[in-house]
């Protein structure tokens, strides 16, 4: 059932989600955290502007990342030049707008993950010792991992599944820039292609559930490790 | 080792100002809801900065609004028991502990408190009492240069208080450091001050040491009616008729028996409304305890009773009686009359140790 | 049953038969629009030559992949215009096209373009190519097999004995139109498109290697009926008239 092609469109797919997820989490973790801990002017303003991809059509998200990221735009050029890496018509850009247009869906679950977290344990964190930081790492992170992990893992399905952004910044290469949801779309297009189509869809559909299962599962267990966030002096 | 602290801070309804200090043993920061108590705990802590002001811990400033010295709460030494346990829901009690802290886990402590059969459970396993027991631990394992206490017992029913008050004992006998215990507790305050500073709108009005300041007849609006009363420093000599013999600042008293051994020092609570004034000695009484005493002070309440200051020995002890036995009595300062008390009035809830 | 529940009731009654009656009279309206499914690259020329028709037609505009199955699953279509006769085969075999109704009146050419301030080629040769790419640039073209006018490109690319060069080269999209607007973008330095699209373009990019008519690929255009009302209006379409125009957007007439 797999063909070269499929596995190649698998393995660019699994490839480009990862390393979007994992490029990803760090930003999400400080925003969710200054979204969830902080009060500043323009916090409404900034929560707005990070769920923009989840209400922009992604073929505009798409082409307004071409125009930056392109040769031609600002930063494309400025990484092209000054670090020498190109992301358009890459994996790299398609992990970027595979990033891009999952981040919303990621912040929101971590943010609620750290809303969860009693500021009065942090509290209690410093009066231990802990500076900021180390709240944050000891206290705040460990007990909104259930939260951080789902974040991740919606995150990650997101990424398998995105294709209008991908497709406009980085179009549809076979190996370079086809992942699944390309790859279905251009099989699609051909006549009789149904079932290696299907075949797609299916391995798409197990790696995203699949990943779900095991976040949930994951999840749980680590919720009843904490005593499901009930316990005394909480 | 101690702390001085001068601050303003602005509430809604009111501002506090106010200045402090203390040294080794427990001063109780005492007062109603509201008054400000928890303000003073938290800038001590640096959990909350002051609008004004300037606290020194064991010699250090580690806020001074003049100065611009804010030392974050992290660096301040400090160990802190909330209201609520505030355990690490994560963390086993021993992790509880030892978090952050390279101290090793002392088991005479664990014993004392009672907690050291639980050091492998999760925090969420643990009852009430547990969980606060576990963190008066783990914040004396933390605490370098002072212990602050903040209502530790207010979220805990009365048996478990009950339960707990004894290991607290035990807590302040076996530590060093100056501890600031927030309460609006009596029996606390009694049980536990060296030191008491009462706040009330964010003023202090009333600060020395706890047996000066129980006689005080000017502190009964605060402490109530009911629970007003001196607190005196003893010794167990001996134990006989289920009675023990304490020598204590005003003459020998006999008291319902003791647990501790002779010689052990003991501190009991003689209510003010517990004690009987007589011109004469009595004679034929079942009361164990008769004090000869000098009227120092009268002071009528605002309802039918009034606050008698007596001295005994060199010592003052706070009795409330009626107005009318007063007037009946003849009661006036300098008269020297007796004090009466029933040996079953000093209950085994107001001894301590 | 409350008063009120049943005037609703019989509210709705009313509400519900009249609008029955409007929809089963519609269909019956002279005036019901002509609708017609094309390739996206003919849209523009299409809305020109349909102007003078005695009736509305809407058109609706995609990939032929995308339309053809629109179809298959009984979309409103009454013509359908592909840009490859394999989509029409792919109808004609499921039965959904008028018999008789099949026609491919006009073509299209491949041209080889650039940004718009691009000089034309001297010569055609992978050395060239790559000179013009540079050390980053790509050669921009529809998917190789999902789009027509990719499929045309990587058969006249091979036939150039280009393909195994340009490998690593190409920027594959998923309409021929986005290979198009990246090269009048500047993102690439080269495309492959139709000679419609870069009559289209207006100047925004320019031809730089003018492929030989030897060399083009045949490719057709295929109309064909899905109803029978669509059938004067496919007619209509086939004709020298229509070709007339089709010919000023750029495509050319079948011999």
């Amino acid at each position: 059932m797999l063909t070269e092609e499929t596995y190649t469109a698998l393995m660019l797919s699994l490839q480009v989600s990862l390393v979007a997820t994992i490029a990803a989490l760090p930003f999400a973790l400080y925003l969710a955290w200054i979204l969830a801990r902080r009060d500043f002017w323009g916090k409404a303003l900034l929560s707005a502007l990070v769920h923009i991809p989840l209400v922009l059509p992604p073929v505009v998200t798409g082409y307004l990342l071409l125009l930056s990221f392109g040769r031609n735009g600002w930063a494309g050029n400025f990484l092209a030049e000054w670090f020498g890496i190109t992301l358009a018509f890459r994996w790299t850009g398609a992990a970027l707008a595979a990033a891009i247009m999952s981040f919303p869906l990621m912040l929101r679950a971590i943010r609620l993950g750290f809303e969860a977290v009693d500021p009065k344990l942090e509290e209690a964190g410093a009066t231990l010792g802990l500076s900021p930081l180390g709240v944050f790492m000891r206290i705040t992170l460990p007990l909104a991992l259930p939260g951080v992990l789902v974040g991740a893992v919606m995150g990650f399905a997101k990424a398998m599944g995105e294709f209008g952004a991908t497709i406009t910044f980085v179009a549809n290469i076979p190996g370079e820039t086809q992942t699944i949801p390309s790859a279905i779309y251009a099989l699609l297009q051909i006549p009789g292609q149904e079932s290696a189509a299907a075949t797609l869809v299916l391995w798409a559909l197990g790696v995203s559930l699949a990943a779900v299962i095991v976040s949930e599962w994951l999840a749980r267990s680590m919720a009843r490790r904490i005593g499901k966030g009930g316990s005394h002096g909480i | 080792m101690g702390f001085d602290l001068t601050l303003t801070h602005s509430f809604g309804s009111f501002d506090l100002d106010i200045s402090l200090s203390g040294a080794a043993g427990v001063t109780v920061l005492f007062g109603p809801s509201g008054a400000g108590k928890t303000t003073v705990i938290r800038a001590m802590a640096g959990l909350l900065t002051p609008n004004q002001g300037h606290i020194k811990l064991a010699g250090q400033d580690v806020f001074c609004s003049q100065k611009k010295i804010n030392i974050p709460t992290h660096k301040r030494g400090i160990g802190y028991v909330f209201q609520d346990a505030r355990l690490l829901p994560h963390k086993s009690v021993a992790q509880n502990l030892t978090f952050n802290c390279s101290a090793p886990i002392d088991h005479d402590l664990m014993e004392r408190l009672g907690i050291a059969h639980l050091l492998a459970r999760r925090p969420h396993r643990l009852s009430g009492g547990e969980a606060q027991r576990v963190a008066f631990a783990r914040a004396l394992m933390h605490a370098r240069h002072m212990l602050l206490l903040d209502e530790p017992l207010a979220a805990l029913d009365a048996p478990r208080k009950a339960a707990i008050l004894p290991y607290l004992d035990q807590l302040k006998s076996k530590s060093a450091l100056p501890m600031l215990y927030v309460t609006h507790s009596v029996e606390e305050l009694a049980r536990l001050a060296d030191q008491v500073i009462i706040l009330d709108q964010g003023r202090v009005v009333q600060a020395g040491s706890v047996f000066d300041v129980l006689s005080e007849p000017s502190c009964i609006p605060y402490l109530g009616v009911h629970e007003a009363g001196s607190v005196l420093a003893g010794t167990i000599m001996q134990h006989g008729n289920g009675l023990s013999q304490l020598d204590t600042a005003i003459g020998p008293l006999e008291v319902p028996q003791l647990s501790g051994l002779p010689g052990e020092p003991v501190r009991i609570r003689l209510l003010a409304r517990d004690i009987i004034l007589a011109k004469q000695r009595p004679k034929e009484i079942s009361a164990r305890n008769i004090l000869p005493v000098t009227i120092e002070h009268i002071a009528p309440g605002r309802g039918p009773g009034a606050a008698v200051t007596l001295r005994a020995r060199d010592t003052k002890l706070l009795a409330r009686i009626t107005q009318r036995s007063r007037v009946e009595l003849g009661l006036e300062p300098g008269l020297q009359i007796f004090a009466i008390l029933k040996a079953t009035s000093v209950s085994r809830g107001s001894v301590s140790y | 049953m409350p008063l009120r529940v049943k005037k609703a009731l019989r509210y709705f009654k009313q509400v519900a038969g009249l609008a029955l009656i409007l929809l089963t009279s519609l269909p019956a309206q002279a005036t019901e629009p002509l609708r017609i499914f094309v390739a996206a690259s003919l849209a523009e020329a299409l809305m020109e030559i349909t102007q003078d028709w005695p009736g509305q037609v809407l058109i609706s505009s995609g990939g032929s992949g995308t339309i053809a199955r629109q179809v298959a699953q009984g979309a409103p279509a009454d013509v359908v215009f592909l840009a490859h006769p394999d989509w029409a085969d792919w109808l004609d075999g499921q039965g959904l096209l008028q018999a008789g109704s099949r026609a491919a009146p006009i073509g299209n050419e491949l041209v080889l373009v650039g940004p718009a301030d691009a000089p034309p080629l001297t010569s055609l040769n992978l050395e060239a190519l790559q000179n013009r790419l540079g050390p980053n640039g790509r050669l921009a073209m529809g998917e190789r097999r999902a789009v027509p006018a990719g499929r045309y490109a990587q058969d006249w690319l091979k036939h150039k004995g280009l393909w195994e060069g340009l490998q690593t080269r190409l920027v594959e999209t998923e309409s021929v139109r986005s290979a198009y607007w990246l090269a009048a973008r500047g993102e690439v330095p080269m495309a492959l498109i139709y000679r419609s699209d870069l009559v289209a373009a207006k100047g925004a990019v320019a031809e730089i290697w003018t492929i030989p008519a030897a060399e083009q690929p045949q490719i057709r255009y295929v109309l064909a009926a899905v109803t029978e009302r669509g059938r004067a209006l496919a007619t209509s379409l086939a004709s020298p008239e229509a070709a007339q125009i089709f010919t000023q957007f750029g495509f050319t007439v079948a011999r």
